[in-house]
């Protein structure tokens, strides 16, 4: 029959709406008319939300209503589907659904008779033991605990968006409901729920006791009766829930209800009471549910609508649920479903059993004894509702109770504060796994002891502190929203919580470690960098440079000048993969997905030669078009540069043996520059290049990074245009940029690159008339070279032993040193133009290779060529930079090389 | 929120040391909350739990109970943790909300009569301004 599964979600509803009914109790009093609250749901939720199915139900109540006055308990049936769970459920649920949701309960209310039996037998003291196993079978050990989890998250969602639009019906009920409700509180711990057990329906409990076809002669009764049979008793419960119920079954119910906290106190009670309550709930269910989940529905819906109307103070509360059940909302509806549906049904049958046993339900005797409590019950909103309800919490606390375990330890009854959301109902498998243990393990205590159970519950709940222990953040936090004060007392909230806090906070850890890791790592991920010279060039060269300054203030060492190198530690692996948009058959276009590693793409950028771009180009003379040209073309050496420079500086961060493969393609990188400097295109270029500042720059910068060969090579093209650049380089500077690359470069040349660069600079067509080397003394540049070719050749000298030089090229050499010292001569001592940096070795060697005769002549001139200007000091240290940067772009070379 | 040892989390990821504590945060469009933030994401967005909105007026201030408070990050001028110890020795007086709301738009009223002052006054000097500064 459908009305096991329907049932249980709307239980479940109830029961969340009874927790919040407690809190809004008043609020509800002094609610005006429900239609009202449907108003505001609609207007806080969206008149959809109910679901797809909403407006056919709508017109289906109301239809009942006015055909079917008579059939009241009916249309309550309905009503309390679409109420909670229902509505989400309903929505999902085809008329076919619900077939075989009838076929499916009527099975299993088969297999209950069987269970019953034992259960019977033992029934009233030890409930469900034959429970327990079902659970364990159905979920495994461990698997409540997931379950509750889900449940947690889902029940929530519940409350805000199960109050269906259907409260009208149940206005009276709820009236009611909220003054026994009051009054119950009123009472408070009076007595012990013990009256509670009675609660399965009077009608049906007589036939309970007795034997263990309860179940089956309920059946029999439901289908004998279809439903107007139920329609009595619905009669019976609402009558009894108007009025009839008794101050004293009040009391009785009372305690129960009450917490220690008026406000969110309910809940606890209804958990305690659960096992009893439940009893009758199932029975119900089993039959028609109808008559036990009216009264409980209409109270939640009317706690609903509270909220909204209620004042500012109000709605922190409703926010607050609506957050925890925001989370979770979207599960509820799922439970049910995704639960298998064996488990959902074996889940019921159990829940069935379980509460016969522990709320000797039906035992005809004792519903005599009870009778009277039942109806108290009954009109407690809780009891609805509390079937669920006592499932998820107040077995939990019970069944830890008897089983001995501390409060503590029952986590997942504590987390009653779930169960107490409607949602909970994943009922039949939830319900189950925590009513049946409890049934099970509780040890046949008296009917005395529920009641002590029950106060127990309500101080623990009330406490609230204590539960703290085992459960989870989670669970705490839920729990803690229930048992604060109600909204309208939240007006001073802040203050309350203060002291709240004072002892702990019972919200915290709300978010997990695990989120904030992710977002800690989201966070860093974006610091990520495998070129901080690229992502954050200025910070990375303020802090070199800061670095520098501190180290040069600390003390003035040799080492002062050597630039800071930055160690980049290999965080990002180097990216090879690529990405790749995923292709699928069929699809026009690609589908791109974004991602932190690839970022969805705005735009392509890829230059095409437009049409405006050579339009313009025509207006611009050629003459400058031919000079950007060529100026891009410098480009595409510095692109070169700059790629090999960030190689040098990853080779830097990566240990030894991951080099080779950067220092493959740095190689490579320098023979593209190699190419680029000495191709037959570029030759034509290079006096060109060469004229233009950035161009000698980049032959400054590019030199030290050539192999020895190549360097000869470039110096040679260099040296072969040396005579226009000099004549050139006039007011411009630029060529003694070149001056220390150039020079450093010369170094490591043998005599024989010596002698051929000397032909070389021998071979240009010197236009004026005297010797070839005047213009190059005159040039700061040129008298740099020409010295260091000297200071080269001593080098040599001193390095090499005559046997193994060779006569030729000592000949040439020595005449070219000798048309140095006749161009020394010749040049006044005016006109030099000294380098910029002591060469040493010029005099001895001038001494090896000079009689002593000339070298007297042209001492002063040696002198002064050797010895660094003053006036240059400035460029000087320029040059100590440069050579720094040569130096450690050597190591890395000989790196290279090893 | 000031982190004295400059060893903090990147970014929003500083907001981390801030959960579950009691925070006061100022909105762009003024209005001051007090809540405990309950959880982050990468954006900044927050969420308070048990907020106050806190108005102030003069040396006087009322608090609006607000619930759970959700933030867009973006609107986050500035927020702080509420020194627990001392929150109540504040020299402010507190009122109730009808009151504070009260003289919150006697405040308003007073201001746009103010700005309207101005406004003619500069006008008369041949200087016109159409926004108020706050509103920028």
């Amino acid at each position: 029959m459908a009305s096991t599964l329907n049932v249980k979600p709307d239980s479940a509803f109830s029961a969340l709406g009874a927790g919040t009914v407690d809190a809004f109790d008043n609020e509800l009093q002094e609610a005006p008319e429900e239609e009202d609250f449907d108003g505001f749901n609609d207007e806080t939720f969206g008149a959809s939300c109910p679901g797809e199915d909403f407006n056919w139900e709508q017109e289906h109540e109301r239809l009942a209503e006015e055909e079917e006055n008579e059939t009241t308990e009916f249309h309550h049936r309905d009503h309390t589907k679409d109420s909670g769970y229902g509505n989400a459920e309903r929505s999902y649920r085809s008329q076919e659904e619900y077939h075989i949701e009838e076929s499916i309960s009527r099975l299993i209310v088969e297999d209950e008779d069987e269970e019953s039996l034992p259960v019977r037998i033992r029934s009233r003291p030890i409930p469900a033991i034959k429970g327990q196993p079902h659970l364990e079978q159905l979920f495994g050990p461990s698997s409540p605990p997931a379950l509750y989890d889900t449940e947690h998250l889902a029940s929530p969602g519940r409350n805000i968006w199960g109050s269906p639009a259907h409260e009208d019906i149940f206005h009276k009920p709820t009236d009611a409901l909220q003054k026994l409700f009051q009054s119950a509180k009123a009472v408070r711990r009076g007595e012990s729920p013990v009256p509670i057990l009675p609660h399965p329906l009077p009608p049906q409990s007589p036939a309970a006791l007795p034997q263990a076809h309860t179940l089956e002669e309920i059946e029999r009764l439901m289908l004998a009766r279809g439903k107007k049979p139920q329609v009595i008793t619905a009669e019976e419960l609402e009558r009894k829930l108007r009025g009839d119920s008794t101050p004293g079954n009040q009391a009785a119910s009372t305690p129960h209800v009450v917490g220690p906290l008026p406000q969110f106190p309910l809940h606890p009670l209804p958990q305690l009471r659960p096992g009893l309550l439940p009893a009758s709930l199932l029975l119900n269910d089993q039959r028609s549910p109808f008559p036990v989940s009216v009264p409980v529905t209409p109270i939640g819906h009317a706690v609903q609508p509270t909220t909204p109307s209620s004042k500012a103070g109000i709605l922190p509360l409703s926010q607050q649920k609506q957050m925890a059940n925001g989370r979770s909302s979207p599960i509820p509806i799922m439970t049910p479903k995704a639960m298998p549906p064996g488990s959902m049904l074996a889940g019921s049958p159990q829940l069935a059993s379980g509460r016969h046993t522990s709320t000797p339900t039906p035992p005809p005797g004792m519903v005599s004894l009870f009778q009277p409590p039942p109806t108290a019950r009954l009109v407690s909103p809780y009891n609805r509702p509390v079937t669920p309800v006592n499932n998820g919490i107040s077995p939990a606390t019970l069944g830890s109770r008897r089983l001995g375990l501390p409060p503590n330890v029952i986590p997942p009854l504590q987390r009653g504060p779930v169960p107490s959301s409607p949602v909970g109902t994943p009922p039949g498998g939830r319900l189950s796994a925590h009513g049946i243990p409890d049934i099970s393990s509780r040890s046949k205590p008296p009917i005395g002891d529920w009641r002590h159970d029950g106060s127990r519950h309500e101080t623990g709940v009330t406490l609230g502190n204590r539960t703290n222990q085992s459960q989870s953040d989670k669970n705490r936090a839920y729990r803690t929203n229930y048992q604060r004060p109600p909204p309208w007392q939240q007006h001073h909230q802040h203050q309350d919580m203060q002291q709240a806090q004072g002892e702990e906070d019972e919200y915290a850890g709300l978010m997990t470690k695990r989120e904030k890791d992710w977002i800690i790592k989201i966070q860093l991920l974006q610091l990520n960098t495998d070129n901080p010279y690229l992502d954050d060039y200025y910070f990375t060269y303020y802090t070199l440079r800061k670095k520098m300054r501190e180290r040069f203030s600390g003390g003035g060492d040799a080492d002062l000048h050597l630039e800071p190198t930055l160690l980049i530690p290999n965080l990002s692996k180097i990216e090879t993969k690529a990405y790749t948009p995923a292709h699928f058959e069929g699809s026009l276009g690609r589908l791109t997905t974004a991602s932190v590693h690839n970022p969805r793409q705005i735009i392509d950028v890829a230059r095409g030669s437009s049409p405006l771009e050579d339009t313009s180009k025509k207006n611009v003379s050629k003459e400058l078009r031919k000079f950007r040209q060529l100026l891009m073309d410098i480009e595409k050496g510095y692109t070169l540069l700059l790629d090999i420079d960030d190689i040098e500086k990853k080779v830097l961060a990566l240990p030894e043996e991951s080099r080779i493969p950067l220092f493959l393609e740095r190689h490579e990188k320098i023979g593209q520059l190699y190419q680029y400097f000495t191709s037959d295109e570029s030759i034509e270029q290079h006096t060109q290049i060469l004229g233009v500042r950035k161009g000698r720059k980049l032959l400054a910068r590019v030199l030290p990074l050539f192999s020895k060969n190549q360097a000869h090579v470039a110096l040679c093209i260099l040296f072969h245009h040396m005579y226009n650049l000099v004549k050139k380089d006039v007011a411009d500077e630029g060529l003694s940029l070149m001056t220390r690359s150039v020079c450093s470069a010369l170094e490591g040349s043998d005599l024989d690159a010596l002698v051929r660069l000397v032909d070389v600079l021998k071979g240009e067509k010197w236009s004026q008339s005297g010797s070839y080397l005047d213009p190059l003394f005159t040039n700061q540049f040129g008298a740099a070279v020409l010295c260091s070719l000297l200071q080269q050749g001593e080098k040599v000298y001193c390095n090499t032993s005559p046997v193994d030089m060779d006569n030729q090229l000592q000949t040439e050499w020595s005449k070219f040193v000798e048309e140095f010292a006749d161009g020394l001569k010749e040049i006044s001592l005016k006109d030099l133009a000294p380098p910029s940096f002591a060469l040493p070795l010029v005099t001895p060697h001038l001494t090896r290779l000079l009689n002593a005769q000339v070298l007297v002549q042209i001492e002063d001139k040696v002198q002064r060529l050797t010895t660094p200007s003053t006036a240059n000091a400035s460029l000087a240290s320029f040059a100590i930079t440069s050579i720094s940067v040569v130096d450690s772009s050597s190591t890395i070379s000989n790196l290279t090389n090893s | 929120m000031v982190v004295m040892n400059m060893s903090y989390l990147p970014g929003t990821a500083s907001l981390v040391e801030e959960i579950d504590k009691k925070l006061l945060v100022v909105l762009r469009d003024g209005r001051t909350l007090i809540g405990y933030l309950r959880s982050i994401d990468q954006f900044a967005n927050l969420v308070l739990h048990r907020t106050i909105e806190r108005i102030h007026v003069g040396k006087k201030y009322g608090d609006i109970p607000r619930g759970i408070f959700i933030v867009r990050g973006e609107n986050v001028v500035l927020l702080g943790e509420v020194d627990l110890e001392n929150e109540d020795k504040l020299p402010l007086e507190e009122v109730s909300i009808d009151e504070i709301l009260d003289m919150q738009r006697e405040m308003q009223i007073a201001k746009e009569r103010e700005d309207e002052r101005k406004r003619k006054a500069l006008q008369e000097r041949g200087m016109h301004f159409t926004e108020h500064p706050e509103d920028i």
